[in-house]
């Protein structure tokens, strides 16, 4: 059963064919039967001219049965894995009952299948010398191949089969797999792949019957509208077919042959997003019309061409809208007239509203929607639709709408699968698998004005243009959309580094650098951030999301900064909204408002790898919360333009001084904050600060606690240590004595404030003092100044009050 | 072994690929020539060519279709009758093939016998 047996003549056969598929052989056998022909001729009636004709109609026979049989060698009658092979695979066995393994692979990688999976799947040298092949036999081979085939729904066991079976035969195949992000679903999808593509190219070699020379002579001539519209019929080719890869696609060409074939009003209207494959429906719509051997096809619709025509080229093309009128009248009685002809009416919005663009002829074409024989095919916009049915509610119950849903994972793929090779001859590259994966990824992420499959097959096209060497990779894709979409996708965190994951594990102390105390909190908010980065979280909330409460100036702004600056590297990925500006009604307007290009919808489409700070939470109007609770909750806020803007890739931070008495006081009585934090938000809930369904939507609630006097000395230290970094230039070093930092301490804090204003009491009173010294010439560079507390006090304004800084 | 396969294909497989060919040759200029749908169409207007005035007599209605239905069944008989002629030719050729398909592996044989003999 699963035996090779290479002396099989099925083998024979298959290793005959590819000697005649030489191009050497062909040119050979071409010349000989050429000097046969050319012979016999000239000897005509005479003895050796029956002598040439021999060899003449032997490669004639031969050639019948190359042509015919050899080069696309059937599969065998038995189920036998010789009669499975494909002649490909056959010949790559070679002649050797048991090949070698090496020798085997090598041949296999060889084959067309396999140089269309190392290309795509990176099943290349590296990854099969990676593979532990102990104890894998050729038996092994075969069994899981059956497999494999069995599960691809493929008609044979290419060389594409075999090395995929000979790669899950392998012990550690999961685990080398996973390295390089696939998995067996995906390399049985490999083959189904190849074996589409393989029909395709079949599919394209024959010739379809479209109608002949006389198919249109009984149709009328429409002048005025092959000016203005564009025949999507004749765009199409008698060698090549319109593929539509979505269920619900392919149930929509059935519905409207269905409509157009049966009585009743003579149109369909497509609905749905932009990107969701309404024109690609009407175009496999109208590829059906024009198949001869079409059996769903009846005769009332063969050979119907389908015209498009454009809004935008009509009103540009004339003056005045009673001009557009008139012409719109004028194609409508040809297309009439014609009787071949179904109009389509891309955006179809556009002609019913008036503006740039646009040109609102509701009342001429409201007859032909309800009652007339002319065929008309309107796509819409969702939106624009329910517009139309509020505007017009009569004329929108007049279409036969048909919804064209997005595609799911699973079509989108097969889409862009069948598109792949057009983007690739257009473009002169090769796409893997990760491309397609990423595209459909991140354009679902962040292309939200596209429905997919569209939106994937756009990324996928304009990521050619970042291609390296030629490779389509997922990296070329992330780089498409940081330059076309503007998004910074830096952020994203991954293990790949040891640096990255030394960065994840050393959390704690990186924060600490640039935070005193606040031990529990950032101990809370890094175990967060690290089943984040490992994948232990869900995927559709946003990344992490904290609630900080405590008093003013003890870090809470100062962490969210920090987490920025650590977590996603760079302290520019930092989102703030003070919410104490969105305390009424109306505010929730501006907070969804897609145009403010500095507004939260911007900044976060522009840069969604962000820490978003929702500062002074407790001040903002309820609606504002209720809002904010699809962001908690599914990463998702929904703009002004009801587009989904996407927070799942942000950390949530929420502050609040609510609670900051109670806070103070546990503190002062020696109690342990982290055993206060239900008490704490029971008693906010019931003094009606937060609901319990906002509350509970946190990943964390982290109590902050004032700041102790030693606190605030290690705070003079950090703020030194970036005043010395901005001196750093200029060679210039300060140190304070111990008298000096107390000083600093006790000046900067204010019981209401917090440590608020130590910043700028250092930076003011340091800077002035180095200004000073600098321009009196006792500061050179590589000076090392040190200040007292006299050098400090001579700096202070006496009695000066101490405003807060800019939050 | 692989002349045995040969026979084998060229009298079984070989000659119902051959025919089924044929038969797809037939069916392409028939569909190239449009035959059936200018034979159900066949006293259609010409390409609905009209030459009424605006507000015709039911006589000049009559007349225009009339004249344009002629036009209409004069063209579609003569490319008829050149899809019939090319089928007619082509099914010649395509009987021609089916014949001499079982003869072809003998002719090698033939022509070795009529070689040895001198000719006819």
């Amino acid at each position: 059963m699963n035996e090779f047996n290479p002396h099989s003549t099925r083998a024979k056969e298959a290793r005959l064919g590819k000697f005649l598929g030489h191009f050497a052989i062909k040119t050979l056998f071409a010349l000989i039967s050429v000097a046969c022909a050319v012979f016999a001729i000239y000897y005509l009636g005479k003895p050796l001219s029956f002598f040439l004709l021999i060899p003449l109609i032997l490669i004639l026979i031969l050639y019948l049965w190359y042509a015919f049989h050899l080069s696309h060698l059937p599969l065998g009658k038995t189920d036998n894995i010789t009669d499975l092979l494909s002649a490909n695979a056959i010949i790559a066995l070679g002649h050797h009952p048991s090949v070698e393994k090496s020798t085997l692979v090598e041949n296999l990688k060889n084959t067309r299948s396999g140089h269309f999976l190392a290309a795509r799947y990176g099943l290349n040298e590296n990854f099969l010398k990676s593979l532990d092949a102990t104890g894998v036999t050729l038996e092994n081979i075969f069994e899981k191949a059956r497999e494999v085939r069995a599960l691809a729904e493929v008609p044979s066991i290419a060389g594409g089969v075999l090395l995929i079976a000979y790669v899950l035969s392998c012990q550690n195949h999961e685990q080398k797999l996973n390295e390089i992000k696939l998995d067996k679903d995906d390399l049985i999808n490999g083959m189904v792949w190849y074996d589409y593509l393989h029909g395709l190219v079949k599919e394209a070699k024959t010739r379809r019957r479209t109608g002949g020379i006389g198919r249109d002579l009984s149709f009328g001539y429409i002048p005025t509208l092959e000016k203005y519209g564009e025949n999507i019929s004749a765009r199409l080719s008698a060698y090549s077919r319109v593929h539509v890869n979505q269920a619900n696609s392919t149930e929509a060409v059935a519905q409207m042959l269905k409509t157009f074939s049966t009585g009743g009003r003579q149109n369909v209207a497509l609905v749905g997003k932009d990107g969701s494959g309404r024109s690609t429906i009407v175009t496999a719509f109208a590829d059906a019309l024009l198949d001869s051997d079409n059996p769903l096809v009846p005769h009332n619709l063969k050979y119907r061409q389908v015209f498009k025509l454009d809004a935008a080229s009509l009103v540009s093309g004339t003056k005045e809208q009673g001009d557009t009128e008139r012409l719109v009248a004028a194609i409508f009685a040809e297309v009439a007239k014609a009787k071949n002809i179904i109009l389509y009416l891309d955006n179809a919005e556009l002609f019913f509203k008036s503006g740039v663009g646009s040109v609102d002829l509701t009342n001429l074409i409201e007859p032909y929607v309800s009652n007339s024989n002319l065929r008309l095919i309107f796509t819409f916009d969702e939106a624009a639709f329910l517009e139309l049915s509020a505007h017009s509610p009569r004329l929108s119950s007049d279409f036969n709408k048909i919804t064209v849903t997005a595609s799911d994972e699973k079509e989108t793929l097969k889409v862009m699968q069948d598109r792949v090779p057009l983007l690739e001859s257009r473009h002169k590259v090769v796409y893997s698998i990760w491309a397609l994966k990423e595209s459909y990824r991140l354009s679902l992420r962040y292309l939200q004005d596209l429905a997919e499959p569209g939106a994937a097959v756009n990324l996928l096209e304009t990521a050619a243009t970042f291609a390296e060497n030629g490779y389509v990779s997922d990296a070329s894709v992330a780089r498409a959309v940081e330059k076309t979409v503007g998004v910074k996708l830096g952020g994203e965190t991954s293990l790949d580094t040891k640096e990255e994951r030394d960065r994840l594990l050393n959390l704690e102390s990186l924060i600490h650098e640039r935070l005193i105390d606040q031990v529990p909190a950032v101990k809370a908010v890094s175990d967060a951030l690290r089943r984040a980065a490992a994948g232990v979280r869900n995927e559709n909330r946003p990344i992490g999301t904290f609630l900080f409460l405590g008093p003013t100036g003890v870090g809470k702004t100062e962490l969210s900064k920090a987490i920025a600056a650590v977590y996603f590297n760079n302290s520019d990925n930092f989102i703030r909204v003070d919410l104490n500006e969105f305390v009424s009604e109306s505010d929730v307007a501006r907070l969804i408002d897609s145009k403010n290009p500095t507004g939260l919808i911007s900044s976060i489409k522009l840069n969604p790898f962000s820490v978003v700070l929702f500062d002074e939470i407790e001040k903002a109007h309820p609606l504002v919360l209720t809002a904010l609770l699809q962001v908690l909750d599914e990463g998702i806020l929904r703009d002004d333009q009801n587009h989904d803007l996407s927070f799942k890739d942000a950390i949530i931070v929420a502050t609040s001084n609510a609670g900051s008495a109670e806070i103070r006081e546990w503190v002062k009585l020696g109690a342990d904050l982290s055993a206060k934090k239900e008490e704490l938000t029971n008693n906010l809930i019931k003094n009606g600060t937060f609901k319990p369904e906002f509350l509970n939507r946190f990943d964390e609630v982290c109590l902050f606690k004032p700041l102790s006097k030693d606190d605030l000395l290690k705070m003079v230290d950090i703020i030194l240590n970036s005043v010395n970094k901005t001196l750093e230039p200029r060679k210039i070093s300060i140190t304070l004595t111990d008298d000096a930092k107390a000083l600093l301490a006790e000046k900067g804090y204010d019981p209401e404030l917090g440590a608020r204003p130590l910043r700028r009491l250092v930076q003011s009173t340091v800077e002035n003092f180095v200004a000073k010294q600098v321009i009196a010439g006792a500061a050179t560079s590589g000076s090392v100044l040190t200040l007292d507390a006299n050098a400090i006090n001579s700096e202070l304004p006496p009695e000066t009050p101490l405003t807060p800084p800019a939050a | 072994m692989l002349a045995l396969s040969l026979f084998r294909w060229w009298y079984l497989d070989g000659f119902r690929i051959s025919a089924q060919k044929s038969l797809e040759r037939l069916k392409n200029t028939y569909d190239f020539f449009s035959i059936g749908q200018l034979m159900r169409t066949f006293f259609s207007p010409f390409r609905q060519v009209s030459a009424l005035s605006a507000h015709p007599t039911f006589f000049e209605k009559l007349l225009d279709k009339l004249v344009s239905r002629l036009v209409g069944a004069a063209v579609r008989f003569f490319i008829i009758l050149l899809g019939l002629l090319a089928l007619i030719f082509q099914s010649v050729f395509s009987l021609a093939l089916i014949l001499l398909w079982p003869v072809l592996p003998l002719l090698p044989i033939v022509c070795l016998i009529l070689g040895v003999k001198g000719g006819f």
